[in-house]
């Protein structure tokens, strides 16, 4: 039951259409496209039970698709040979509790076609692992390291990270991120990452997608998204006012209005300093972080 | 071994460590409590050898093979979630077919573990106190193997649809009682045609009463073996669903409707079983109900053979002849009775019953007149022969004259209550007061001379053999005193 050694490891992507989970009368997914192009960083943004882990677990194949499908693209690829060729790192550390980090990455290494041993050495190097370590006496840090090291080992195509730097110390976090940024750029694999830390998906993907009650509700450029995000503070608050499309978040402090918008432009600002002729309209720049946290407002808003 | 198989086994630890050291405490204990002196020890306890420890031993371990191969099923397909690595297996690039094979392999090793066990204690208990009818160990060992891998097969599709393994196994065993139920409920329907054919059959009321054991006992034996077949083949498709859906989520929602369709089986598989079993039950197809029915089921020709067995086996000795055989002859009378003189005559059944009188001893002949249908001229024959062979059988002459007063044209009988009669006179019926002659001589001589008198009638009237009816009329005066 050796794996062959030989895996292709060009990076390949991945197109969600219509996915649909559901557990009893929860839609977990409902009905979510999201398209992973070969080569391309996504980041996943949502709540708590927005649909994250489902839609990683979907993927691998855990859960049963009720309708919709999710397929390699650009060639469709059976399961055994996408899982193969796919790296996933889950929230939580995955691994039988009687091994030690040793055994733990032997028993990967014996399964996955492909492991590359140095790189996994490097890695353990890199993150401080001690391969004699039982996993139950890892910390919460270290296990996430650990899963960091088992799903990105045999440095695959397409990697799917659910969480990765949860619980992980300042400089681990450094080292995964530059790792990840390694493996961009050798390897020009895809990758689907979630994460809370939503300033450090700016280093590695391309877009971010939004998530809310098992859909994919905005989905923008990285770039765009901090370049075109902007926090209008108004002051005073007006009186009367309609919200315009492009707002995400509104929000009231200190007798002032604050309201987010997306796609922000000259003429937008030049409406809303029309709400308050005698008043003032201040343009804040966001951060990624920033900007991610407004839309996650947005969407506990309308939750 | 491969790292799969290795954990797979390391997997099915989880219930065979716990169980192995209940099973070593077990001999401990034993082994300790044997050394201890008898007078701490219960009476019990105190008298119980080597051989009846192991044979305590082998039934317990052996029992509870079905709960211990359910639980490892539990443990090995879920054990990757009990030990925090559902995840991790999952997205390993492993052939379901490939899981499935290794898991599939250490479940067969866990289901052999007891098994094995039970068969070395039965055969020590064995090897310690020889007892010559016991089973062979061999047939002990399948047995556990069956039983065994029954709970395999019944935990396996619970243990891909709830979590926590002793959910699965109360499941399992609960579904192992609603299959046993459907196979029983099957066996129930076979066995309640089996006492309709079984009443349609009983030709005198009270006699479907003494067909109630035999009727009793082959239900009871055909749901056993229908429970046995309807548990069995729920555990086979457990065991085929579970293995398909190894590995393949989409595979796992078709569970419930494979256990439906289990329930479904197990009550179809007990028919099928129930009906077999009692198509093969050789004690109930003995039995008295058994040959009634059996013999219901011949066609004439079968039949005819069947009673010329019957009256061969009877003219050889007739104190040694079985007495279901005669339930044929009664079937072949029972037949001719309802049937037209004009098929009567030509059936292979009539011929039998007229063989059996020919040339046969007071006591066969006085047996088989009775078998001929009444008012039929067989009857009339075989009692105008009876007559004339045994001239002092009272049986023979109370049958001529009934049969005689049965012709068209002929005077009436001298009393028309001689059925009743005659059951006092074979000593069946309440004794009155004028029958308490021991040989009951006064009746016999009516009887006599009332045949006497119709025989002297037809011989007047040319019905009868005119040869015969002097013969038979000589004979009869010379019985008399």
């Amino acid at each position: 039951m050796k794996p062959s050694d030989t895996l292709d490891r060009s990076p390949f992507g991945i197109a969600c259409k219509g996915v649909q989970v559901r557990f009893g009368a929860t839609h977990a997914l409902d009905g979510l496209d999201l398209t992973i192009e070969p080569g391309n960083a996504v980041g996943l943004v949502g709540r708590n039970g927005a649909g994250k882990s489902t839609l990683f677990r979907a993927i691998i194949g855990v859960e049963p698709l009720r309708g919709g499908s999710i397929s390699a693209i650009p060639k469709p690829l059976p399961l055994p040979e996408l899982l193969a060729r796919s790296g996933f790192v889950p929230d939580q550390l995955s691994a039988y509790d009687w091994m030690t980090v040793g055994k733990a990455i032997e028993f990967v290494a014996a399964l996955r076609p492909g492991f590359d041993t140095a790189w996994c050495d490097e890695l353990v190097r890199e993150l401080g692992l001690d391969r004699t370590k039982r996993i139950p006496k890892l910390s919460r840090g270290m296990q996430a390291r650990l899963a960091f090291v088992l799903g990105v080992s045999h440095r695959p195509g397409l990697l799917l990270l659910d969480e990765p730097l949860l619980g992980v110390d300042a400089v681990s976090h450094d080292a995964i991120l530059g790792m990840l940024a390694r493996l961009r750029v050798e390897q020009d694999c895809s990758i689907l990452v979630a994460s809370h830390a939503m300033g450090d998906l700016a280093r590695i993907t391309d877009r971010i997608a939004f998530i809310d009650r098992g859909r994919i509700i905005e989905e923008a450029a990285t770039d765009d998204l901090a370049a075109h995000t902007k926090r209008l503070v108004i002051r005073p608050e007006p009186a009367s006012f309609v919200a315009p499309p492009e707002a995400v978040h509104v929000t009231r402090q200190d007798g002032a209005m604050v309201m987010t918008v997306r796609g922000f432009t000259r003429e937008l600002l030049d409406r809303v300093r029309g709400w308050v002729p005698e008043g003032q309209v201040d343009v804040v720049d966001l951060t990624i972080a920033e900007a991610c946290a407004d839309r996650m407002r947005a969407m506990e808003a309308t939750a | 071994m491969s790292a799969l198989l290795a954990k797979e086994f390391r997997l099915s630890l989880d219930v065979l460590r716990p169980w192995a050291l209940v099973v070593v405490g077990a001999i401990i204990f034993a082994l300790v409590a044997r050394r201890l002196p008898e007078s701490i020890l219960p009476v019990a306890m105190a008298q119980l050898t080597i051989g009846d420890l192991m044979s305590a031993f082998a039934v317990a371990v052996g029992g509870s093979a079905v709960i211990v191969s359910a639980w490892s099923a539990a443990a090995i397909l879920q054990g990757d979630q009990s030990h925090g690595a559902a995840l991790l297996a999952a997205s390993l690039p492993v052939a379901p077919r490939e899981l499935a094979a290794s898991k599939v392999l250490v479940l067969a090793f866990a289901v052999l573990v007891p098994a094995v066990a039970a068969t070395v204690a039965f055969a020590l208990a064995r090897a310690a106190n020889p007892v010559a009818e016991s089973s062979s160990p061999l047939s002990i060992g399948l047995f556990a193997v069956l039983i065994s891998a029954a709970g395999a097969g019944l935990a396996m599709p619970w243990a891909l649809l709830v979590r926590g393994s002793s959910k699965v196994v109360f499941l399992a065993m609960s579904a192992a009682i609603a299959f046993g139920a459907a196979g029983a409920l099957g066996a129930s329907i076979i066995h309640l045609r089996l006492v309709r054919a079984a009443v349609k059959v009983f030709a005198e009321p009270g006699q479907d009463a003494m067909g109630t054991a035999p009727l009793a006992l082959a239900g009871e034996r055909a749901r056993l073996v229908a429970i046995a077949a309807g548990i069995g083949v729920a555990a086979l498709i457990g065991l085929v669903i579970g293995v398909a859906a190894i590995g393949r989520s989409n595979v796992r929602r078709w569970i419930p409707w494979a256990l439906v369709a289990a329930l479904a089986a197990a009550f179809g598989v007990g028919i099928a079983a129930a009906r077999i079993a009692i198509d093969r039950d050789e004690a109930f197809w003995r039995s008295g109900t058994g040959t009634l029915m059996r013999a219901s089921r011949l066609d004439d020709t079968a039949l005819a053979q069947e009673i010329r067995s019957w009256d061969a086996a009877r003219r050889r000795n007739m104190w040694a002849v079985p007495g279901d055989l005669a339930t044929f002859a009664e079937e072949g009378a029972r037949r001719m009775s309802v049937l037209s003189p004009s098929m009567r005559a030509s059936s292979p059944v009539l011929q039998a019953l007229v063989a059996a009188q020919a040339g046969a001893s007071r006591d066969l002949a006085e047996c088989g007149v009775l078998l001929l249908p009444s008012g039929d001229k067989s009857r009339r024959d075989a009692a105008l022969d009876g007559v004339i062979r045994f001239p002092e059988s009272t049986w023979m002459q109370w049958i001529l004259s009934r049969e005689l007063a049965l012709l068209p044209g002929a005077p009436p009988s001298d009393r028309d209550d001689s059925s009743v009669d005659v059951q006092r006179l074979r000593g069946w019926g309440p004794i009155r007061a004028e029958w308490k002659d021991p040989f009951r001589i006064e009746r016999r001589r009516s009887i006599s001379a009332a045949l006497l008198v119709q025989l002297e009638w037809w011989l007047e009237h040319g019905e009868l053999d005119r040869t015969d009816v002097q013969q038979a009329i000589a004979r009869l005066r010379s019985e008399q005193p």
